[in-house]
Order: C-alpha cells, then structure tokens, then sequence
C-alpha cells in the first residue's frame, strides 16, 4: 500500500472528529446529568463537584424504579421466549425439508419488512377488548410475534452452516429429531443465540411506540416511556434531571453493547444483509 | 400535543415550593366536620348498602387541584360512611387519550371529568357514555353556581352536534382563566410608575415603554410558544380589547353565521403582529414550552407574563412580593374579556348504578361550601361558582380569584378557542406559530382558521 | 470477524436443499412462532387494512365509507406535506448517512488502520441507544443555550445560532441531522465488511493500471458494494419512512407542524383528540404501502445486479 505519512495522519485526523462528532452529543447529556440544578450549563461547562444527586433524584421523581423493572420484564421474557422459539424454527428450516417451506419462510421475512407502527391501532382495541391494555402482557405478545421473524433468519443461517454430517449422524443413531436438536445442536448454537439475544434484547428494551400506545392510561411503563413523560414533565423545571435520566435508561444496553459489541455488529449487518 | 408537555391546564409540581401554598392541615379541616354518627341517621344513601364510586381524573397537579378532591372525597366519605371513594388520576395528555374507552368499558369510572369541546364532551355525548344532569342541577341549585354564558360549556344536544344549547352534561370545579402577570418591581426599577394600566390602549403604551427600555436579548413578555398554543392566550387578551366574549363563544358553539373573519380579529392580530415585529416576545420563544416560559419569568426574565392562572403559584414562588396580577385590560367596551373556562367538567357515566350519589358527590366537589373553598385557595385554586367565597389574606390570591369573577360577571369568558374543532388545538397553534414567524399574514391566519371551522361545520350539519 | 461455526451466510439461495426426508415433524417447530406472528403482527396488519374503509371515533357502531378516507388522505395538505417531511428525511437518514459511509470506507481501506475495533465500536454505538435517549441528548445539543449554539458563538460564528428543532426553517434538517448520526456508523461497518470481501487483485490490477486512490475507489471499490449499498438504501429509508420515536420526542411535529411525519400523523389522528381510527388506520396503510414498494424496488435493484 502506497501511503504517505501525511495521508495517514489525515486519516486519523478525520476518523477521530467522526469519533468526536459521534461522542460528543452523548458526553454534553452525560456532563448535563452531572451538574446541578442551580449551575449555569452551557455547552462546554464541566461539572464542578462529582455527585449522583441528580441520578438519585431524577430515579426517585420519575418513578425509574417502576420503568426499569417493566423493561426488564418485557424485555426478558421476550428475548428468552422468543430466542427459544426461534431454536426451533432455525433448526426446521435450516436442516428439514418438508412441503410449503418456501413460502412460510418468506411469510416470515415479510415481518422483517412491513412497519410494525401499521398494527399497533388494531393492537389497541383487540388488547381494550380482553382487557390487557395497561398490562405488560400488551408489550411482551406482539413483540415476540416481532422479534421471530429476525430469529427464524438468524437462526437458520446458522443451522444452514451446521455440519450436515452432524445432522444425519444423529439421524441414522435414530434419535427422535428433538433429542438431537437438545444434546447435540443446541450446545453448538450457544453462540449464534447469544447474540440474537442481544439484538432483541436491545430492540425491546429501546421500543416506544407500543409502550406508548399499550401502557395508555396505567401505572406499568417502561424505561424509555418514562424517560419520555418525565421529560416533557421535567425539563422545564431542572434540564440536568432529565439528562440523568437519559443517562440511566441508556446505560444497560451500552453496558451490554460495550462486552458484546461483536455479537450486537455482526446481529444488526446479518440482519440487514437479508435480501 | 403529541409529547406530554403538561397542557394548558397544568399547574407545575413545581408549585410545591410555592410562597403562597398554606400548608392545609387535612385533620384539622375535617375533624370539624360534623360527626359521623348524626349524619348516618339523615344519609339518604344508606339505603343502597355499601357503594364504591370509582372516580377518575386528570387534575392530578400536587400541589394543586389533586389534594383538594382528595380532601373532599374523605369528607364525602365522613358523611356517607356506607359511601367509599375510590380516585384514579392521571395526567391530562394520557387521560384524554383514554377517557372514552374507560366509560365505555365494563369497569367505567362513576364519575368522570370529560374535557369541553367537540374534541371530547361530543364524543361522550354522542357515544351516550354519560347522562344528562339536568335533573340534578335542579336539586343541587346548580343554577345559582354559573351564569348562563358560563353554564354553556357544559351544553350540548344528546347527537353531540350543538354546543353551548341543550342538556347539562357536566360542570366545573375551578376557575381558570388567563390574564397579565406583572413583575411589578421590575418595572419600578426601570424608573415606569404605571404598574397597572386601566385600558388596553395604556397597556399596548406600556408595552411599547418596556420595549425602549430592556435590553435587546430580553423579551417583555415572557412567552413559551413551542406547542404553538401560548400565544394564542396572549393573542385572547389582545383580542379581548377589540370582540366581545359572547361572539367568540357563538364561534365556538358553532352558532349559525358565526366566523373567525371579523374586524376585531383582523384588528386583534395587527396588535399582535406589531409585538412580535417589535420583538416584544424576545426571539427563542417558539423553542420554549409554557413552563420553561414560567419557569423563566419566575427567575425574572421580561416583565410580564400574558398566560393562565394555572400558574399563579409558580410565578408567586420565584417572585414573591414583587409580582402582580390583573385581567387583560379592557377595550372600549370597558368590559375584560379573556381566555379562560372551568377546569374539566365533572360527568357522571350513563353506566353506573349510583348516580344519585353521583350527583351528590360532584355537588360536593364544586358547591366551595364549609372550608372547601378554603382547600382550594390554600393550593391555589380558584373556586369557580360565582357563590364563593372570596379569598381573604392574600391579595395577590385575591387578585387572582378577582379576576375569574370578574371575567364571569362580565361575561368576558371566550372560553377555549380549540373546542370548536376537533384539529382545531394543531391548527391555531401552526397558524400563530407561522403568524408570529412571518410566514404568513393575518389574512392567512384567518382563512385557515375559518377553512379548519367551516370543514368540520359540514360534518356537523 | 467470527469463527465460522457462530457465523451464519446470510447469501445462501433460500431454497438450499436441507438433508433428509421431508419430515412432517417440522411443522410442530415452526407452530409456535408462527402462531406468535400470525396472531400478534399479521392478523392486526390485516385488521389496520380493514379498519382503514370505515369511519369510527373508536366507542361508536363503526360506519363503512368505503375508499372515502383514502380520496380525503389524498386530499389532506397535512398528510401530504407530512409525506414529504418523511422524503426530505431520507435524504438524512439515508442519502447522506451513505456518503458519509462511503467517505469512511474509503479512508479506512487504504492502509491497516490501528485502532479499527473502537473506531467501528464508537461509530456504530449510536444504533445500540434508545431513540428515547437519543432524542433527550439531542433536544439538549439543540436547545437556546445549548452546546451546539455555545459552539458556535464561541468560534465567533454567534449569527448562525438558531433555535433549530424550534426553527420553521431548521426544525426537519436538525432533526434530519439527528437521524444521520444514528445511521451512519451502520452503513460505514456494513461497507467495511463488503469492502473486506472484494477480491484484492482487482485492486492490483487497477494499480497496474495507474489507478489514484479516487479512481480506485469509483471503479473497484464502489461496484463491489453494490449489495451493500442496496441494503444501507433500504435499511435507512425504511428507518426515515417509519421515524415516530424521534418526532414524537424531540419536535412532536412542530414547529408549526413542519416536522410531522406520517407515523406521526397516524398516532395523532388514532389517540389524539381527532379519534379518528378508520382515517388513522388509512395512513397507516399507505405508510406500509409506502415501505413495501421502496423494499421491493430497492430488493429488485440488487438482485439484478447478481
């Protein structure tokens, strides 16, 4: 590579104020939260006394207690229902054959395409009418209908990239097709689970607008509906509040993002290389 | 409205810190009510058994309207011990969004606050989701309670199509209504005497005075437009020199003929226009909500504040003494007319079982009778029956409550300019918003009005 | 990137031939998930089509009006222009989030860049963080005081300070802006793992040639993302089409209503006070049309490249 020390230089020049353009918005909201109520912020002041008053504060006011443990409800049992589900249509579209499998298999691509905002009206008054608007059941059902259709991708691809030997060794053993799938697939596809279960694990916990719509006049909420009411409530009176807030919602997701970050960048590409 | 920023009729929880909230000692209120016991024996409810009336509102301000019906419940509770009441609140943004759904469920609320306008009273009308309370009104002497200007908010026929005509569907407990905040001490620092002008044409001088002498970055009146909605309570006090309260209310009710293109409206926004030329509403004023706009004039930024009582204790809590309060000065007509309604009117569903108690429950709530006036006063509430009794102490509270009545007397409330139309709260507030930002002219503003009125008109006829 | 076990090829031909005989048993592994689907996700979707030809405020008997809320859709200035607040915002979330992307591939291909990991995971990191989050720091960077107007007077460029998402002219382009610092850092990393695919002996060839590094990029570098791009243009203008969570947070629409955007709209009329279900569920409906028809011509586009 013919690269001259300059051109190098530039490079780096350029790729760390994308780095700081990317970084920067988030460390101002991260100093915000560090302020206090009374500082004079503006866009460059640095905190001047190190405190999470204003996180515990911001927790207390905004109920974050109650919207952080809806998140982890919601957002658990649809990572780990639908992450199961998944297993098994990966593993009955990746290793078997059978009759309509074309066709289902796109009819759960589609799912992949079509926005999820379209079913949200109906959603409303179907849940209104078995009374579980307000519940987190009204969050958790339609998201894992949502997140199968990524998981079904996923995990195929990764059933496709199985050893066939594998497949038909259990196969001529006589093993009943579960029992393979149990001891001997699901071992091996630990890894390609895990990072499904980040990615939908992360959708979940960031999701709005059904929390928006299903949580309508209740006490549950979630995370990121909370920072949202909090905010409008809020920012008038005390702006670092809000920020802290901010920060707290985001915070479990970067953690995971920051040790599973291959896992998170390879889930999200693989799932938009679908065609 | 989309994002919950409190509404119009929000009072801050930040009022918790307000200067002129008296901490109302509950006990002390209640304990003088008469005893339980006398009262069981003249309880016209005990026939029904033990009864749970399920409550829902979206006054859930605290301090503010929310302990006051907390209050009052337990008081309801202590006369009619068979009586238990069981409150939901919620707030405005979300309450609205659901209200109809809950009194059309299997669980509906007893009683309910619905909100006037074609937005939800009509749908709760026409849905036949609550019940006429004509029969009450009567029982109660709600008559005395509101005159007729004021009582037309709670009108409609039982389609749900005219309004401010008909049946009694609901009625309201507090008084809110807008008027001009003055942060009285800093106009005497600017070396200007006139603190409290009597006609509109003083006010608009004082004004153009306060204009010649702050700093160019600070506004004079201190306004917070993002939701498109504040200036529009401004635009009502303006407006209010120029029309008269019934004709805004005939255009509200949709009343035959009625239309937003009128001299004094075209009058009102030339006013207007030339305020926002001079920049008397600063610059940033459409990147601010009503309470940072509240927050800020509290801190004692600009010298007046033009928007609703609902955030007298705000205001009170940053200014303290310094500030005062009068109605929108009056055009020629010498009468104050201004912006301003009950809070949400109390319904009773046309489901429940116990709407005698209902009835007598939502009396309680709005009658101000034996220190529930002084309830609402100690959180800053304005009762809003003419029958109140006034406020004492306080004169800046007094000022306050003086102004309600006043407006009520006048028969000088506009009522909400956004009743009229379903889309009417977007429409006013894209129109003001472009209006103030020079993209349109006045005449725009009142054919896209009208266009938004006379659109929905059609559907009603 | 990953060890071939956990690393599934997304390229495989859909109908590749699994082993075995067909087996009947697979249908009871598909049955759960697809109950989820069908009854959580397409039979609403069906439901949102159904409601879009009636009128009802959502209490009242519903009315059948037919086509009567699309031809009034049609006609709305406020959906049209919302619409095309949703196109200008593809030009952010999508346009430029590629160039951007593009402009990084290239400067990242040239020579082994240390450091490649934090840059792909800082850049990229935006994708991970709720919008919720996102749109409070931006309301934040955005506001009267904020850090970016702060920014600006200090470099003596105080003219320039604006109130941007309060800003009839600025409101859409911050937000727009706002969009293409989330999804930049995606397109960058899906080129890069493109680029990583392209056979390095065109580029000896094109050095052979002559090449600079601008030729090099337009004639074997570009051609060889031509997937990518494909998907990056879907990704990214489905993300713009759909944006609610972003609107609703930071603008909800104004000023003025020159931020609304479809979903937006559709929220409005469905839960505001319009309550008006059937129109609501008329847009929702366009919306999905909107987005098949961009997933499908975008699909097309890159299948006949192969």
């Amino acid at each position: 590579m013919m690269t001259s020390r300059l051109d190098r230089i530039t490079t780096y020049v350029v790729l760390s104020g994308f780095t700081l353009a990317v970084l920067y918005p988030l460390l101002s909201i991260v100093s915000l939260a560090f302020h206090q109520k009374n500082d004079r912020v503006t866009g460059f002041s640095l905190p001047t006394t190190f405190s999470f008053h204003t996180f515990v504060a911001a927790w207390n006011e905004g109920n974050f207690s109650n919207g952080m443990l809806g998140s982890v409800i919601v957002a658990v049992s649809v990572t780990i229902v639908s992450a199961g589900l998944s297993l098994l249509t990966g593993y009955a579209f990746g290793t078997m054959h059978f009759r309509g499998k074309t066709i289902l298999f796109n009819l759960f691509m589609l799912g992949l395409v079509f926005p999820y905002e379209a079913t949200v009206i109906p959603l409303y008054y179907d849940f209104q009418n078995v009374d579980l608007v307000g519940s987190y059941w009204a969050l958790i059902l339609p998201q894992i209908g949502q997140s199968v259709t990524l998981g079904t991708f996923w995990m195929r691809a990764f059933f496709l990239t199985t050893p066939r030997s594998i497949v038909e060794a259990g196969r001529i053993d006589g093993a009943s097709s579960f029992r393979l799938l149990r001891s001997v697939l699901f071992p091996l596809s630990k890894p390609a689970l895990l990072t499904l279960c980040a990615l939908v694990f992360m959708y979940t916990w960031n999701e709005f607008l059904l929390a928006l719509v299903l949580l309508q006049g209740s006490d549950n909420t979630t995370a990121p509906l909370g920072l949202s009411y909090f905010a409008g409530a809020t920012r008038a009176g005390d702006p670092t509040k809000v920020a802290a807030a901010s920060v707290l919602v985001a915070t479990p997701v970067i953690i995971a993002y920051v040790f599973l970050q291959r896992q998170f960048i390879r889930g999200v590409l693989a799932g938009a290389v679908k065609e | 409205m989309g994002i919950p920023t409190p509404s119009r009729r929000t009072v801050l929880a930040l009022a918790a810190t307000s200067a002129i909230g008296v901490a109302v000692a509950f006990t002390g209120s209640s304990a003088a009510r008469p005893g339980s016991a006398a009262n069981a024996a003249a309880n016209p409810f005990a026939k029904y058994g033990n009864v749970t009336l399920n409550v829902w509102s979206a006054d859930n301000q605290d301090p503010g309207p929310k302990p006051v019906i907390e209050e009052i419940s337990k008081q309801f509770e202590k006369k009619y011990p068979n009586v238990k009441v069981k409150l939901t609140f919620k707030a405005f943004t979300d309450y609205m969004k659901v209200i109809n759904l809950a009194l059309n469920g299997n669980n509906a609320p007893d009683v309910a606050e619905g909100n006037q306008g074609y937005g939800t009273d009509a749908l709760l009308v026409r849905a036949k989701l609550i019940r006429p309370l004509d029969g009450y009104a009567k029982k109660y002497g709600w008559g005395k309670y509101y005159s007729a200007g004021a009582a037309a908010q709670f009108r409609w026929t039982p389609d749900g199509k005219t309004f401010g005509k008909g049946n009694l569907w609901g009625v309201g407990q507090f008084g809110q209504s807008t008027g001009v905040f003055v942060n009285a001490a800093r106009l005497k620092k600017l070396g200007i005497s006139t603190v409290h002008p009597k006609t509109f044409a003083e006010f608009d001088a004082l004004v153009t005075n306060v204009r010649g002498k702050l700093p160019k970055s600070e506004p004079v009146i201190t306004l917070g437009n993002k939701d498109g909605y504040e200036i529009v309570h401004a635009w009502g006090m303006i407006q209010g020199a120029y029309v008269t309260g019934k004709s805004v209310r005939d255009w509200i009710f949709h009343a035959p003929g009625a239309t937003f293109d009128t001299p004094g409206n075209a009058k009102a926004l030339a006013v207007l226009k030339r305020w926002v030329d001079a920049g008397v509403f600063g610059t940033d004023y459409n990147a601010v909500g009503e309470n940072d706009a509240a927050a800020a004039f509290a801190k004692g930024k600009g010298v007046f504040y033009m928007g609703g009582n609902w955030q007298a204790a705000v205001l009170k809590a940053g200014l303290g003494s310094g500030l005062e309060f009068y109605n929108g000065p009056a055009g020629a007509s010498g009468k104050h007319v201004a912006i301003g309604s009950t809070s949400l009117p109390w319904h009773i569903s046309a489901k429940t079982k116990n709407a005698d108690i209902a009835a007598a429950y939502i009396d309680f709530l709005i009658n101000a009778k034996s220190g529930s006036a002084k309830l609402m006063y100690a959180q800053n509430q304005i009762p809003a029956i003419s029958t109140a009794p006034k406020a004492v102490g306080d004169p800046y509270l007094s000022s306050i409550a003086g102004g309600w009545q006043q407006l009520v007397k006048q028969d000088g409330l506009t009522l909400f300019p956004d009743w009229t139309t379903d889309t009417m709260y977007t429409t006013l507030g894209t129109e003001f918003q472009k209006f103030a930002g020079g993209k349109e002219s006045a005449a725009d503003v009142i054919k896209h009005v009208q266009a938004d009125w006379e659109k929905f008109d059609k559907k009603l006829k | 990137m990953s060890s071939p076990e956990d690393r599934p090829r997304a390229r495989r031909k859909l109908s590749g031939r699994a082993p075995g005989a067909p087996r009947r048993v697979a249908y009871l592994y598909i049955l759960p998930a697809l109950a989820f689907y069908l009854l959580f996700t397409l039979f609403p979707l069906g439901q949102t089509v159904k409601l879009s030809l009636y009128a009802w405020d959502g209490v009242s008997p519903r009315e059948y009006v037919g086509f009567a809320n699309y031809r009034e859709l049609f006609g709305d200035e406020r959906i049209r222009a919302g619409f095309g607040h949703a196109l200008q915002l593809v030009l952010f979330f999508s346009v430029l989030s590629i160039v951007l992307g593009l402009f990084l591939t290239a400067l990242l291909t040239r020579f082994p860049v240390r450091g490649l990991t934090f840059f792909r995971t800082v850049l990229f990191m935006p994708q991970t963080i709720a919008t919720v989050v996102v749109a409070q720091a931006f309301v934040w960077w955005y506001a009267p005081e904020g850090p970016l107007n702060e920014f600006l007077r200090a470099i003596g460029l105080s003219g320039y300070a604006h109130t941007w998402i309060g800003d009839f002219d600025w409101a859409l382009r911050a937000v727009g802006a706002i969009g293409t610092w989330v999804t930049f850092g995606l397109c960058m990393v899906l080129f890069l793992a493109g680029a990583q695919r392209i056979d390095g002996s065109l580029y000896e060839a094109a050095r052979v040639d002559g090449a600079g590094a601008v030729r090099e990029f337009l004639a074997v570098t570009l051609p060889g993302l031509r997937n990518e791009l494909v998907v990056a243009a879907t990704l990214t203008t489905i993300t713009a089409l759909r944006s609610f969570d972003l609107i609703y947070n930071t603008t909800s629409g104004g000023p003025a209503g020159e931020t609304e955007v479809p979903s937006w709209l559709m929220f409005y009329n469905a839960f505001d006070l319009p309550h008006r279900v059937g129109y609501a569920a008329a847009i929702a409906t366009m919306l999905t049309l909107t987005i098949s028809a961009v997933a499908l011509v975008l699909g097309r586009l890159s299948r006949a490249g192969e």
